[in-house]
């Protein structure tokens, strides 16, 4: 488990690179976007593939640009933003969208920043803010899973003007509309046991987030305080798709474990406020992309010591 | 002459306000969201630049440098509210779309900057020119952002539908996009200067 | 010492003084025209609201010294055909203001939003007016010299209020079509005309 604590010199070098890192990654999303096709029907497919082509597309054509080996495309890291990017998005968006999306993040969220280890924010969620103000029609008309008769327009069970009752379970296995790869919980929870056990991450950021929504929305989420429906807070939108899959980009999140500690709080807190008060009904994406802006300040104030320099 | 116009050009290039010297970035960020605003703030900014340049560096020996922000300042006031009068009572939509920013020029750190840098220490010719230059280099700084941001926030160009069945990406708009245009506008501009 | 501020407030003061005088005549030769932009701007907005009741006699009623509505007159008898009112309720960022004409019966004549200040592109539709004018027909009208004229075009949001009755107003597909995306403004302008239109024509009918 320690193999990816940070420290000081010396180092042993771990078989674990990046490009692998990556290709992991993808493999652990795949069950939870099977579980989107399988509830939304073939089109979602296309979204996901569209994205990717799109992300791998702009990444080729700015490193072209960059006048850099264009090559590296095939690192993973333009496939794994395209498919997180993706699984961000409405089953019945226009094509366009995720072709628009994918620029956004490559071009804008990674590469004008300096390419993969310099971006500051995570790029599928810059692409997917980028959406989210520019189409908010668009992004916010959800589809119900293809056995549900009364098909388009939906609402997502966080949608604060309608009172749709949903089963946990209905919740917990993707029986609503969503995002294509938000809604299965259970598919979701697979994936992030196969990062954790092959130690691509730690437990630190999604625990921390998730605790402190849980907590939250159970105090603050009800009339009353304690009253709130915990449960559904953290089954229903994209908590669990953000904390294990977006919050913990080792591009932009805390080096430490105790600034990882601070960040999954932060990133909770912030989620909860704008699921409780903001006008949005989902605050993940928000909420991770805000806390990546803290990422800088966080490193700076856990930094761990030195070895042989007293703290002062 | 030839030095003369080299102090208006370089307004517009080298010392491109908005993209060289990033002043003046509040109402460039706040009205650049159709090319008519971004173009009558350019003028009212422009024509307060000249009059502040003008009369800054006609008095320039008789005040004493002790007092010379106070007197900027009024002056600087006296030309702002001037614009809104006119503005209100001849062109009333533009005053509207505007708002507050009209009144806002007055604390523009391009009008200041200018008063203070250039026209307390030159001729009033000089000062003339590097006025116009200034503001011309604002007026074309605003256009440019305000007819991108336009384009694609909105659709359109002069409220005129560019391609039909456009679906314009509110981001544009709204004050990201302002950011973000200014950004990716100041690093084409730094490409360019480089590159030659 | 003492001379140099003397000097400085003489100074100040011309200064001062100068700008004063300029702002002065400045401001009284611009003030008629713009009090005479500011008639026309209520002008047109009372002929949108109201198209027949231009010309008629507008008598504001107030109460507890601020203008609550107005009343309009046909002709030089005393019969009130119907009433002038600005209505207003917060939207999703900002008061929207929305002065409403009705006839004494209820029945709205036009409506037409004073302020707001909405999300661009969402919100702010409920102003929005749809033009045909694009840049390919206006660059070929500077060549062919015909001019195209166009009436003077209505928002379509405000549009779907002529001839509704306040009692029966609200927001549903066959009666006010809100702007997709945007409930929360389309809902502040209707429950605003609808409650201030109730409590006008409850206190004067």
């Amino acid at each position: 488990m320690n193999n990816l604590t940070v420290s000081p010199a010396p180092h042993i070098k771990s078989g674990l690179t990046t490009q692998r890192i990556m290709w992991i990654v993808i493999l652990a999303l795949l069950p939870a976007g099977l579980a989107g096709v399988y509830i939304f029907g073939i089109r979602s497919l296309k979204v996901i593939f569209i994205s990717i082509i799109s992300c791998i597309l702009s990444e080729a054509i700015f490193l072209k640009f960059r006048q850099r080996d264009t090559r590296i495309i095939l690192d993973g890291s333009a496939i794994l933003t395209g498919l997180i990017l993706a699984y961000n998005l409405p089953p019945e968006v226009p094509f366009w969208i995720p072709v628009v999306g994918g620029a956004v993040s490559i071009i804008i969220g990674k590469q004008l920043f300096g390419g993969l280890g310099h971006n500051i924010f995570n790029p599928a969620l810059v692409g997917r803010a980028f959406l989210q103000i520019s189409w908010p029609v668009y992004m916010t008309t959800w589809k119900n899973p293809r056995w549900v008769l009364d098909a388009v327009s939906s609402a997502t069970p966080l949608a604060k003007e309608k009172a749709v009752n949903f089963s946990y379970m209905d919740l917990f296995l993707g029986n609503h509309g969503g995002c294509i790869g938000e809604v299965c919980i259970l598919m979701l929870l697979i994936g992030a046991l196969i990062l954790i056990f092959t130690n691509i991450i730690s437990f630190h950021i999604p625990a921390s987030f998730i605790g402190t929504v849980v907590v939250l929305t159970w105090i603050f989420g009800g009339d009353g305080f304690f009253k709130g429906d915990f449960v559904f807070h953290l089954l229903a939108g994209g908590l669990v798709l953000g904390a294990f899959f977006m919050a913990t980009d080792y591009v932009t999140c805390p080096l430490t474990n105790k600034g990882k500690l601070i960040f999954g709080i932060g990133c909770g807190i912030l989620t909860s406020l704008i699921r409780l008060k903001g006008s949005y009904p989902e605050g993940v994406s928000y909420a991770i992309l805000f806390m990546n802006a803290m990422v800088p300040l966080i490193d700076r104030y856990t930094k761990t010591r030195i070895y042989g320099i007293s703290k002062t | 002459m030839k030095k003369l116009f080299k102090e208006f050009l370089k307004g517009i290039f080298r010392e491109n306000p908005t993209f060289a010297l990033a002043l003046g970035l509040c109402p460039t960020l706040a009205v650049s969201t159709s090319i008519v605003n971004g173009f009558g703030m350019g003028v009212a900014a422009t024509f307060v630049i000249l009059g502040s340049n003008i009369i800054v560096s006609a008095i320039r020996n008789f005040i004493p440098s002790k007092i010379r922000i106070p007197c900027f300042i009024v002056i600087i006031a006296t030309f702002v509210t001037i614009v809104e009068l006119v503005m209100k009572a001849y062109f009333p939509l533009l005053s509207k779309a505007l708002g507050i920013f009209v009144p806002l020029i007055v604390v523009n750190c391009i009008v200041m900057a200018r008063a203070e840098a250039f026209a307390s220490k030159h001729t009033v010719v000089k000062s003339i020119f590097d006025g116009l230059g200034m503001g011309a280099g604002f007026t074309l700084a605003l256009v440019l952002i305000s007819g991108i941001r336009e384009a694609f926030g909105n659709g359109t160009l002069l409220g005129l539908v560019i391609v039909r069945n456009f679906e314009p990406a509110l981001l544009f708009i709204l004050a990201p996009g302002a950011l973000l245009v200014i950004g990716i506008l100041i690093g084409i501009v730094n490409l360019l200067s480089q590159r030659r | 010492m003492n001379n140099n501020i003397l000097r400085f407030s003489l100074i100040l003061f011309l200064v001062n003084f100068v700008a004063a005088s300029i702002l002065v005549s400045v401001y009284y030769i611009t003030k008629p025209r713009i009090e005479l932009q500011q008639r026309m701007m209520e002008e047109e907005s009372l002929e949108q609201v109201m198209p027949e009741s231009v010309g008629d006699r507008l008598e504001p009623v107030k109460e507890d010294g601020e203008i609550k509505c107005w009343k309009v007159f046909k002709g030089p008898g005393s019969r009130v055909r119907g009433y002038v009112f600005i209505a207003k309720k917060y939207g999703y960022s900002s008061v929207v203001e929305t002065m409403v004409g009705i006839n004494n019966d209820g029945t709205i004549t036009g409506i037409r939003i004073l302020n707001q200040n909405e999300t661009p592109g969402l919100g702010a539709k409920i102003v929005e007016v749809v033009s045909n004018k694009t840049l390919l027909k206006a660059l070929k009208g500077i060549f062919s010299r015909e001019k195209e004229s166009e009436g003077k075009l209505l928002p379509y949001f405000t549009e779907q209020f002529k001839g509704r009755h306040i009692r029966r107003l609200e927001l549903s597909n066959g009666n006010i079509q809100a702007i997709t995306g945007a409930t929360i403004s389309s809902k502040a302008v209707v429950e605003s005309i609808k409650e201030k239109g109730l409590e006008i024509l409850g206190r004067y009918e």
